[in-house]
């Protein structure tokens, strides 16, 4: 068993990780809170010019041809800093599933415009009863010739205001079929949502907005399909995400230890505080290690069923120990806007939730089992 | 080969004066002589030398050698080196001792590599060790983060000394020494690199070596603008200058004059007031001979406060405006 | 006219690390295994500068390294943004190399790889900070020097550059070969595209040993010293900094003005 990343994505790691320290400084992921935009076009077009866009993607797509494990290893880096913007949504929520389930039309169309960081997409299924299945969507299309009117209410879109196209999931008779949806299509508003990470989710109000049959992904009545892959791609991203957020979680209280002085000591030489850190150190390795088998197992493009809920439902309640637990440690200090801490906290919450939460991906895991 | 003996002063003039290093280097070189009951000389190349060689016996040098030569107005390794190498060989000194300067950088690792011996760049403390008479050469590594004391056996220990690290003797006009004018024949054909221009970047107001108090700013100042109004304005109260660490003179904030550190300048005056300085090892090696550091940063963990007598924690643009005013009002009386 | 240069690239500890971490035992510094080494930072402006020129003049740069167990995935960074060739002296010989046992070795390397117009150093080395390394090289090698660039350009078979002088810059120029040493001012190193991290991945560096390169092993590393390393020490701080407080940041400010005047600082 080799439990290392190779050379090459150790070398992407760290070039990943100075250009996140150097461009997406705590301050950035503060600004951007803010923002109304959420992201940096400016900062969107270096990414792209560093390739990662394109990581996942061929290169007869303008891609890098590379797998899964490799874009886990850029995600831990992308969570330790916090980096904002529409990174998942474009890449893995969109490019992917058009890869795997486009026509050689719309890879044409999509995937090289991505890989230049000269397109961003969103994934549109969430809707307001907040099911992750396909009982879940109420969002109707309804044939009319060549294409389709799409009427019905996405919510917890991500980066939708700022997004050029949406992947959108919507009933059409029995079955759930795929649209891929021009944002400035007539008959589509979009909403920008108060959240708690301060991420940019939206509601998205589609009014008979009209739709080409071309641009269904997949096949007609067949995208629930689609839906629980890519279902599976965001779980394991999140779970790379978290990864990294928590692993500087642990960096940041483990050093909080070693300098906060209580009653003349050190906070790091009571046992009681060793033995938080130590468990937190004990659910971040873990972590990391439930994640990689399962981005392993996509990367292979094998059946992972198990193996993303496990990961999914070990990571999100495994965040929330490592959040509260820092929290615990750094005392007041920790609530404070100035410090990190509070990013990290409310980011980990929103990716416990994205893509199913605990409780979700063990329902998955007991029917694996035969339960 | 002859015995080396005898400490040799590479001096450097400026303003036609003895360059401050070059007293420092001869107050330390006349310890190092006496302690091995030799000669202390000291070496001033220049298209005119002038009165800096009195000057030089005033603050200890026994002998001085004087190399003048229209081709030397000006620093330039390929015509410097010749002088240099010619008067370590024919001098054969046990060692010589240089400035860490512009020049001493650039000169010492070429005559040491050319005369094939050692050299211990950037030197803090020197001392002769009784037994092997060895110059033991104490120097910071790591970035400052450790110092180490480095020898040699090799015959002339060249060694720089960083500026400030030292101190000059009293001046004494009575002191007696030889002024010797050398003649080194520089070999034109020989001077392969051409200076085309010079561009001087001078900062406005009092030169940072020579400010009683500075205000530097570090990374955390966030862009230019700090330098000139609220670093500006404290300063300008002070009398004194400022200061940059090295990130705002790489992205180019301020001139790479103002930049203060291991590889910009070592400055030492009464008072150091760092803003939003994090206080890196390598920044630290250009302002730690300061008296007094005070150090205004928001993060409370940030090293700069471990070299500081004082601090505040807090942020900059709140705090320093304030701490201006109250300056005023005080001065004011 | 394409120009063939040399990039001399050092791998150290990370100098980024908390000085914290630096901790000296027998007479070696050591650093927690999770500190991992960089490239010498300096190393690096000079990377850029020829990968500058590589862009602008067209050419070959070769990266070249000392040591033993040099990291791979921190010593192909070279080959990531842009190096054409990653040349290692890799063999436990060369450990504990000091200033002249490196340059001696590199030099005479270069000697061996024959084609160079340019070689680029950084100006000093972020672990033993001694900045005679370059230097050193162009007086074996009998080439002009020029330390301390801030930009450099080749045009018309010379170089020109910019050195930075106390009170601001001279431009020099010098014909081909020569080997500039490079500072910060110059910029930093860009980042590593995705494709060029995976293309150098899939490179492997040629690797020499002292016999590769004509030396005997006493006359590299340790044994090939001109210096000896009698102390490597840390001298104890004794951090006694006074916090002044106050109920806002105005008011600390205030009363930090109160208290030097207090301490007769004014």
């Amino acid at each position: 068993m080799d439990f290392s990343f190779n050379e090459e994505q150790e070398m992407l790691r760290k070039s990943a990780r100075q250009f996140l320290e150097d461009e997406c400084p705590k301050k950035f992921v503060r600004d951007m809170e803010e923002d109304e935009k959420g992201y940096s076009p400016e900062l969107w077009k270096r990414m792209a010019e560093l390739g990662w866009m394109g990581l996942l993607l061929p290169e007869e797509y303008g891609g890098l041809g590379g797998n899964f494990l490799d874009l886990t290893a850029l995600l831990e880096e992308m969570g330790r800093a916090l980096l904002p913007g529409p990174f998942l949504p474009t890449t893995v929520y969109s490019s992917l599933p058009i890869l795997h389930y486009g026509t050689e039309e719309q890879k044409r169309e999509f995937l090289p415009k991505i890989a230049e960081g000269k397109l961003i997409m969103t994934l549109a299924i969430t809707e307001p009863s907040g099911r992750f299945d396909e009982a879940g969507i109420e969002t109707k299309a309804i044939r009319s010739n060549n294409d389709y009117l799409i009427t019905g209410t996405k919510l917890l879109v991500p980066d939708a205001h700022i997004a050029d196209w949406f992947l959108c999931a919507a009933k059409e008779g029995e079955g759930i079929t795929l649209f891929l949806i021009d944002a400035k299509t007539p008959g589509i508003n979009c909403t920008l949502l108060k959240t708690l990470a301060a991420d940019k989710q939206c509601e998205v109000i589609l009014d008979n907005a009209k739709v080409p049959a071309r641009n269904i992904l997949g096949k007609s009545g067949a995208g629930w399909e689609i839906a629980s892959k890519i279902e599976q791609w965001g779980a394991i991203a999140q779970c790379a995400l978290i990864s990294g957020c928590l692993q500087q979680v642990l960096e940041m209280t483990v050093d909080y230890t070693k300098e906060r002085m209580q009653f003349g000591k050190l906070i790091g030489s009571f046992q009681a505080i060793q033995h938080q850190c130590a468990d937190m150190a004990i659910d971040v390795d873990a972590v990391k290690f439930i994640t990689y088998e399962a981005a392993w197992k996509l990367s292979q493009k094998l059946p992972a069923t198990i193996e993303v809920s496990r990961a999914k439902a070990w990571t999100s309640d495994a965040s929330r120990r490592v959040c509260l637990t820092g929290h615990r440690i750094h005392g007041g200090l920790g609530l404070t806007e100035d410090h990190d801490m509070q990013l990290y906290f409310r980011r980990a919450k929103a990716m416990e939730l994205a893509f199913g939460d605990g409780d979700f991906h063990r329902e998955i895991v007991a029917k694996e089992l035969g339960l | 080969m002859a015995e080396n003996k005898g400490i040799l002063v590479y001096g450097e003039l400026a303003g036609g004066k003895l360059a401050s290093i070059t007293t420092e280097l001869l107050g330390c070189g006349r310890k190092l002589a006496d302690d091995l009951k030799e000669d202390l000389s000291c070496l001033l190349v220049s298209d005119t030398v002038g009165e800096a060689s009195k000057e030089a016996i005033a603050f200890g040098a026994d002998r001085v050698y004087t190399v003048e030569d229209a081709s030397l107005k000006q620093y330039q390794a390929d015509s410097y080196m010749q002088v240099a190498e010619k008067l370590a060989k024919e001098l054969s000194p046990r060692a010589i001792l240089m400035g860490q300067t512009s020049i001493g950088r650039d000169l010492a690792p070429r005559l040491a590599f050319r005369l094939g011996v050692d050299l211990a760049t950037d030197c803090l403390e020197l001392s002769i060790d009784p037994e092997a008479k060895l110059l033991m050469r104490t120097r910071p590594v790591y970035g400052g983060n450790a110092q180490a004391t480095f020898s040699s056996e090799l015959m002339p220990q060249i060694t720089t000394v960083r500026t400030k690290a030292m101190s000059p003797m009293e001046r004494d006009d009575s002191r007696k020494g030889e002024v010797i004018p050398t003649k080194v024949e520089i070999d034109a054909s020989k001077i392969r690199t051409k200076i085309v221009e010079t561009i001087k970047e001078e900062v406005a107001g009092i030169k940072l070596e020579d400010a009683p108090v500075i205000v530097t700013g570090g990374r955390g100042v966030g862009g230019p603008e700090p330098f000139k109004t609220t670093l500006k304005e404290l300063a300008d109260i002070l009398h004194g200058a400022v200061g940059a660490t090295r990130p705002p003179a790489d992205n180019g904030w301020v001139p790479s004059a103002m930049h203060i550190g291991l590889t910009g300048k070592i400055v030492a005056p009464d008072i150091y007031i760092a803003v939003a300085v994090s206080g890196a090892s390598q920044h630290v090696a250009g302002c730690s001979g300061s008296k007094n550091i005070i150090a205004i940063n928001k993060d409370p963990e940030a090293n700069i406060f471990k070299e500081a007598k004082f601090g505040v924690v807090g942020k900059y643009e709140e705090v320093v405006p304030a701490f201006t005013n109250k300056l005023k009002e005080i001065l004011a009386g | 006219m394409p120009i063939n240069m040399i990039v001399c690239c050092k791998q150290v500890p990370d100098p980024e690390a908390p000085p914290a971490v630096f901790k000296v035992a027998g007479n070696k510094m050591t650093l927690p295994a999770d500190v991992k080494p960089v490239i010498s930072p300096y190393d690096e402006n000079a990377l850029e500068a020829a990968l500058r020129i590589k862009e602008k003049t067209g050419g070959k740069i070769t990266a070249l390294s000392l040591g033993n167990k040099l990291v791979r995935d921190v010593i192909k960074k070279s080959l990531a943004v842009g190096a054409d060739e990653l040349i290692l002296l890799e063999d436990e010989a060369f450990e504990e190399s000091d200033s002249w046992s490196t340059a001696y070795a590199l030099a005479t390397a270069i000697k061996k790889i024959g084609q160079y117009d340019l070689i680029f150093c950084g100006r000093q080395a972020a672990d033993w900070d001694a900045g005679q390394t370059g230097l050193g090289i162009a007086e074996i090698l009998g080439i002009p020097a020029v330390s301390v660039a801030r930009k450099v350009e080749v045009t018309d078979g010379k170089v020109r550059i910019e050195q930075v002088i106390p009170d601001g810059y001279e431009i020099v120029e010098v014909a081909l070969p020569t080997l500039i040493t490079v500072t910060s001012e110059l910029g930093d190193l860009r980042y590593a595209a995705l494709k060029g991290i995976m293309a150098a991945a899939k490179k492997q560096p040629t690797v020499w040993k002292p016999a590769d390169i004509g030396l005997e092993p006493s006359q590299v590393g340790a044994a090939g010293r001109h210096s000896k390393l009698n102390k490597l020490f840390q001298p104890v701080k004794e951090a006694k900094c006074e916090i002044i407080e106050g109920d806002s940041p105005e008011e600390a400010g205030a009363n930090l003005a109160v208290k030097l005047r207090e301490a007769k600082l004014l």
